[in-house]
């Protein structure tokens, strides 16, 4: 997004709507790129299905989430159960189907915080310069520089085990890649003419970073929110497995199905299968659907 | 150099003091010694008090954190809070060569795996070659480990079992030697490192096979590889010598920096595994409340990641002169 004339148009100074930089006919390129992706296309209507189940779960969901049929633990898949039945006695696609709402709503929300956060720490960061510069983004590479899930374990661990206790101890790692993305970024548009021109005329700082930057960083700022969806769908997944998640006693997730069941992997198998495909057919669609994201925004570079 | 590894290397201290305080007040909230103590019915209030003050834990924090890190920096692990009070030390000592033979074996295979992978498809991009090594290197970043680990055990110790028929399984699912097993025996030791080695490789491989392509890309469309071919050389040489040795830079240094994600996928593997190593002892340390292993996994483990990756920014400085700013 590189040749549109932004230093030729006048500052937005006035009006409340944002201003017309990061507009439809760039988008329509993007969307018409993306819709040749196959892969991505695919994974996006795959991810589309997961997600309307999910949240669908109340009406095609056979049986309740915790719903029991004690005289019936640990059964094999069958016409009552179609994935199989757990050690209490409860439909194991009816939870993954209600998991699902909670994994990816942490998917969601951690992809979602941690955007928002790394956005303004990348932006302030790179506006500013200077000591806030060193300061934050000294922050960042140390924390870049940390075992990830060692420091998510031992956050879940002191935070508690409830869904927005998971979220914001994810959020809390995986901001600084956001973050040094939208920095690389601001520091080459800070000195385009457009904000240079801005700035001659008098626009506060603020304004100019809402107006005038952010609007131009859309298209990183989606493509590193949607890779971290599939990133927090692992970790919560992980975290969940070793007991430190969302706590089985509160809801089903994908990731607490797997750990409270693995003392099951020879006798019930359905009980491990079924929510670890329901993570990896996730995260693979999630991860492709970026993989697109990202070429059709800059089909010039080949992407790692 | 000097001048940017000076820079480097004067806050390294302060940052490394700034972890160890927080793994301090961490591990604190985690599994205070003496919170636990409190819980203790049979144990009278004066000598309860007696064994507090002996060891300082009533002192204020910033006591006890300086206490802590002296012991720790001349080595002194403390002991034990669930072992009958014995040394941390030879806990950690074992559970790190564990650990360095777990990562040694996935990492030098992850290496060959994910270099080889990613030249070849970088060579031959746009080819099944190319497309089959982009979907497996998806599948590899989009498979917890923990849940491949599973599979495998599934595999390996039923469906694979069930089809050869009775007898013991291809290959072991947990620990380190087969019961009983006294002593070393190389071949028992290999055999209970495959599957755990393999969980910890395909995210690697992944990873790496990834940036070997990205780089080889950009490499060999540079004027260099132009020249090399146009005075004749052979392709073959091109690729290796030119491309390759080219392409390496970058992709060392990216591999040094996810070691992050090495340790995540240590962690997750050994304990599916049931593999002795420093993610299972940090786990079991933090379940156990055993607060002096936790402080002394956590901190080795952190620091020896931070170090890493300190390493792999100065290494980055060395092989590319043009990277010295920052």
């Amino acid at each position: 997004m590189s040749e549109r004339p932004e230093g030729a148009r006048p500052p937005a100074l006035s009006g409340s709507e944002l201003p017309d930089y990061a507009q439809a006919p760039e988008w329509l390129t993007v969307l018409r790129r993306f819709r040749r992706h196959r892969a991505a296309m695919a994974s996006a209507v795959v991810l589309l299905i997961v997600v309307a189940c999910a949240a669908g779960a109340g009406v095609i969901a056979p049986h309740g989430a915790t719903e029991q049929h004690l005289d019936r633990i640990l059964e094999p898949p069958s016409r009552d159960f179609l994935l199989g039945s757990d050690t209490l006695g409860r439909d194991n696609l009816s939870r993954i189907l209600y998991g699902g709402r909670i994994s990816l709503l942490v998917g969601g929300a951690v992809a979602l915080m941690s955007g928002v956060i790394g956005t303004s720490v990348g932006l302030v960061a790179g506006y500013y310069g200077r000591w806030v510069d060193a300061v934050l983004m000294r922050l960042a590479d140390t924390m870049l520089a940390l075992p990830g899930l060692m420091v998510v374990i031992i956050a879940a661990r002191i935070l508690g085990d409830g869904v927005w206790d998971v979220v914001i101890v994810l959020a809390g790692i995986t901001w600084m890649i956001p973050a040094r993305i939208v920095r690389g970024k601001v520091l080459a548009l800070k000195e385009r003419e457009f904000v240079e021109a801005a700035r001659a005329l008098g626009v506060p700082n603020r304004r100019i970073i809402v107006r005038h930057l952010l609007p131009n960083l859309a298209g990183e700022v989606m493509v590193s929110v949607s890779l971290t969806v599939a990133a927090a769908i692992l970790a919560e997944s992980t975290l969940s497995f070793l007991g430190l998640g969302v706590s089985a006693t509160r809801t089903a997730t994908w990731g607490n199905m797997l750990g409270g069941n693995e003392g099951f992997v020879i006798i019930a198998p359905w009980l491990v299968w079924a929510p670890g495909l329901a993570i990896v057919v996730t995260a693979l669609c999630v991860n492709f659907v970026g993989d697109g994201l990202r070429d059709s925004l800059d089909p010039t570079q080949d992407h790692r | 150099m000097i001048r940017y590894a000076a820079r480097r290397l004067a806050v390294t201290a302060p940052i490394l003091l700034l972890i160890s305080l927080a793994t301090f007040w961490a591990a604190g909230e985690i599994a205070s010694p003496a919170a636990q103590l409190t819980v203790n019915p049979r144990i009278s209030a004066d000598a309860r008090q007696a064994y507090i003050d002996s060891l300082g834990l009533e002192d204020p924090f910033g006591t006890r954190y300086l206490t802590w890190l002296g012991n720790f920096v001349t080595g002194d692990l403390g002991t034990s809070l669930v072992r009958n009070g014995q040394d941390v030390w030879p806990f950690v000592e074992s559970a790190m060569a564990n650990t360095l033979v777990l990562v040694a074996v996935a990492v030098a295979f992850s290496v060959a795996a994910g270099l080889t992978i990613g030249t070849l498809s970088a060579i031959r991009r746009g080819t099944l070659i190319d497309h089959g090594a982009t979907a497996v290197s998806f599948l590899g970043i989009s498979i917890p480990p923990f849940w491949l680990g599973l599979m495998l055990q599934l595999f390996f110790g039923l469906y694979l079992a069930n089809l050869l028929g009775v007898g013991p399984p291809l290959l072991p699912t947990a620990g380190l030697y087969s019961p009983g097993q006294q002593g070393f025996d190389l071949i028992d030791r290999a055999r209970h490192l495959a599957l755990p080695a393999m969980t910890l490789s395909l995210q690697l491989v992944a990873v790496y096979s990834r940036y070997m392509r990205a780089s080889m890309l950009d490499v060999m469309g540079s004027d260099f590889i132009r020249t090399a071919r146009a005075k004749g050389l052979r392709e073959p040489a091109v690729v290796v010598r030119h491309g390759v040795r080219n392409a390496l830079i970058p992709v060392t240094t990216q591999a040094a920096v996810d070691v992050g994600l090495l340790v995540g996928g240590l962690i997750v593997t050994e304990r599916v595994f049931q593999y002795p190593g420093m993610g299972l002892l940090f786990l079991d340390a933090l379940n156990a409340g055993d607060y002096p292993v936790l402080l002394a996994t956590v901190m080795i483990v952190s620091a020896a990641v931070f170090l890493m990756n300190l390493a792999a920014d100065l290494l980055y400085a060395v092989l590319d002169p043009r990277i010295r700013r920052v």
